[in-house]
């Protein structure tokens, strides 16, 4: 967890204050808090419940998002067990969700980022460092003692990561998993004692993550290490692990199933899914997004750093969090929110437990192998962006962000811009099958050619490459998509 | 008065991860006026910060006397006389501050001296805030101690990503 204070600059700003204590650090996404917290945007207003309550009286889906505390995600799981027709599911990013449920299938000890520290060499899949700019640090000071450890990163994206490679593995986007447990990554880690395998699960890889979760913690056990997972929510993997153990609905099933109302309380369900055309009913958000543009009965709700709770780090280790400050009057939480929808339903809501529920490790099959189609030509996939969070509902309102990188940026090789004619920085217009969107481009140095790298903490570019369910192996997936770019002139202003 | 600052801000380019995390911290503590901005070095966005040179070019070029020594040494920006016309912009030799055009006003970095100058121990924001440890706040001593080879207020090997 990033640790920050709240400062009051006058006594209606809040502002985030960085503790000056070595290694504490926080990153873009963290700063933007203190101005979140007070954005003029807030979703307030009456809460209104009966409508909210009317609209599920015939079954209703209930999404939560997973970087919650412990404590309002068991509160939720107890709620909707004493009501009827309505069913649960903690949403967690879908390449996160198969990367910790491969994780978890192949019985790795999970690494705090504090323990990467004590490693002597490393493996990287995907953009870590955007991912957790925190964990540059530990891995930084781990190179720094052992001066001959590897750093060997696997990344189809063109990352930053990549730059401070001492073998980089350019891979075709859903190879990551067969250069895992090639002999390239084997030769370089052979003498490692206490190997740290780090991985950020990016979007457009089709169905490898679960692979890719898996054979890292082969390959971290076979020396000695352990696995890093840098999700994008801080209690993802209690949120699989909580699915599991309270037999909540799986993101797959809860999206695919037809279970009367969809309701998505503080998830933005279709920003994240890059979908347009799916009905849901009621949400609840701190800020306007995708899914409350569509929603027929939009609720205010508090934010994650504005709940005090328990968060699961690293497999074992929990960690007590307090609140930035508390939420704007009569914002509720999630847990009261579905509380008083569930009394305004007639279920009979019983008094909360005060114990946690269990988080521990969940039994998961090994994976199957899966294939990612990868379509002919150019392939656009996506890249984690150190400046914005998630799909970058809340972050998109953030002045900073909104200052620095208004547009996505897409990463392309060298060759490939040659090829289309395209110069660094120029404003180029993306097209797929499903969408098209304008972005910035950048061109750099290690990515292969044929393929484009987009960042995905926008909306607009999830709509590039929507998410399918794959109903088949429980999974939500997103496959590498074909792509093209031209130039476009911006709009002068006069 | 002092001649010019004991510690200043060292950028490490072996750690930078280009995360903006330093520009973001300033943006929001400097009321959205940031004095770290990033410019492209190579196939690089890092960050440009001001270098509290010994003698400022930026201080003698300000017609107003907005841009100043003042007793800590800290070479810094006086905002009620800015005019904005850019002069210290344009002498700075190393081209660290930026001139915003729409609010006629220069961002300075003032190394968070409402922090730092209690001294103990606080570091300006962007240190604070970088989470890959590539800020350093260091005198000369710390600089020498650590075997850094300083090169215009950065760190630098011979290849920009190789590691040391």
């Amino acid at each position: 967890m990033c640790p920050m204070d709240v400062v009051w600059k006058a006594p209606d700003i809040p502002a985030v204050e960085y503790p000056s204590e070595a290694g504490a650090g926080l990153c873009p996404r963290g700063s933007a808090l203190g101005e979140l917290l007070a954005s003029p945007y807030r979703i307030r207003g009456s809460v209104d419940i009966e409508a909210a309550a009317g609209r599920m009286a015939g079954g209703a889906t209930v999404l939560i998002n997973a970087n919650l505390p412990l404590e309002e995600i068991a509160a939720a799981a107890e709620i909707v067990s004493a009501w009827n027709g309505v069913e649960l599911c903690c949403v967690v990013s879908p390449e996160d969700e198969q990367l910790l449920l491969g994780i978890e299938a192949g019985g790795a000890v999970y690494l705090a980022d504090d323990d990467l520290t004590g490693c002597d060499g490393f493996v990287v899949v995907g953009d870590v460092f955007a991912a957790n700019p925190r964990c540059a640090r530990n891995v930084m000071d781990a190179l720094a003692h052992h001066r001959r450890a590897p750093l060997v990163v696997i990344d189809a994206g063109g990352s930053v990561t990549a730059k401070f490679a001492t073998r980089r593995i350019i891979c075709r986007p859903g190879d990551e998993a067969d250069a895992l447990i090639g002999d390239e990554v084997a030769s370089a880690v052979e003498g490692c004692k206490r190997l740290g395998v780090i991985i950020s699960a990016e979007a457009g890889r089709g169905g490898v993550w679960r692979r890719v979760g898996y054979h890292a913690g082969e390959l971290a056990k076979s020396h000695g290490g352990g696995v890093s997972a840098q999700t994008v929510g801080a209690n993802a993997l209690a949120a699989v692990r909580l699915n599991k153990h309270l037999g909540l609905l799986s993101p797959a099933k809860a999206l695919k199933q037809d279970n009367g109302t969809l309701v998505a309380l503080g998830v933005d369900i279709l920003g994240m899914m890059g979908w347009a055309d799916v009905d849901v009913q009621v949400a609840a958000a701190a800020l306007p997004n995708r899914t409350t543009e569509s929603a027929q009965v939009v609720l205010p709700v508090a934010l994650a750093c504005e709940i005090s709770g328990t968060y699961l780090q690293a497999g074992t280790k929990t960690v007590q969090t307090s609140a930035l400050m508390l939420p704007p009057a009569g914002v509720p939480t999630v847990s009261e929110l579905l509380r008083a929808l569930a009394q305004a339903a007639g279920a009979n809501v019983p008094p909360l437990g005060g114990d946690l529920p269990t988080t521990d490790r969940v039994n998961v099959p090994a994976p199957d192998i899966t294939e990612t189609k990868v379509p002919d030509g150019r392939v656009l996939i996506a890249a984690r962006q150190a400046a914005r969070h998630g799909e970058g509902s809340l972050t998109a309102y953030a002045e900073w962000q909104k200052q620095s990188s208004p547009l996505p940026e897409i990463r392309i090789s060298q060759a490939d811009a040659a090829d289309l004619g395209l110069r660094d920085l120029a404003q180029i217009e993306v097209e797929t099958e499903s969408y098209k969107t304008i972005a910035r481009l950048r061109i750099v140095k290690y990515i292969s050619p044929g393929t484009l790298a987009i960042s995905e903490s926008y909306p607009e570019a999830r709509r590039l490459m929507p998410y399918v369910i794959d109903a088949e192996r429980d999974a939500i997936i997103s496959n590498p998509t074909a792509v093209s770019v031209r130039t476009v002139e911006p709009v002068k202003a006069h | 008065m002092s001649e010019e600052v004991v510690k200043r801000i060292l950028l490490d380019m072996d750690r930078c991860i280009e995360c903006g995390s330093c520009s973001a911290a300033c943006y929001y503590s400097h009321g959205a006026m940031p004095a770290v901005q990033s410019a492209r070095q190579g196939p690089a966005m890092l960050p440009v910060i001001c270098r509290q040179c010994k003698d400022a070019p930026c201080v003698a070029a300000c017609p107003v006397e907005a841009m100043i020594r003042d007793e800590a040494g800290i070479v810094r920006r006086r905002l009620s006389r800015c005019i904005g016309c850019g002069s210290c912009a344009r002498a700075c030799p190393f081209g660290v501050l930026p001139n915003d055009v729409t609010r006629k006003q220069i961002a300075k970095c003032d190394l968070c001296a409402d922090r730092t100058a209690s001294g103990n121990g606080a570091v300006p924001r962007c240190v604070a805030a970088c989470p890959a440890g590539a800020l350093r706040f260091a005198d000369e001593n710390e600089v020498s101690a650590g075997n850094i080879l300083i090169l215009g207020g950065r760190t630098t090997g011979k290849d920009r990503f190789k590691r040391r």
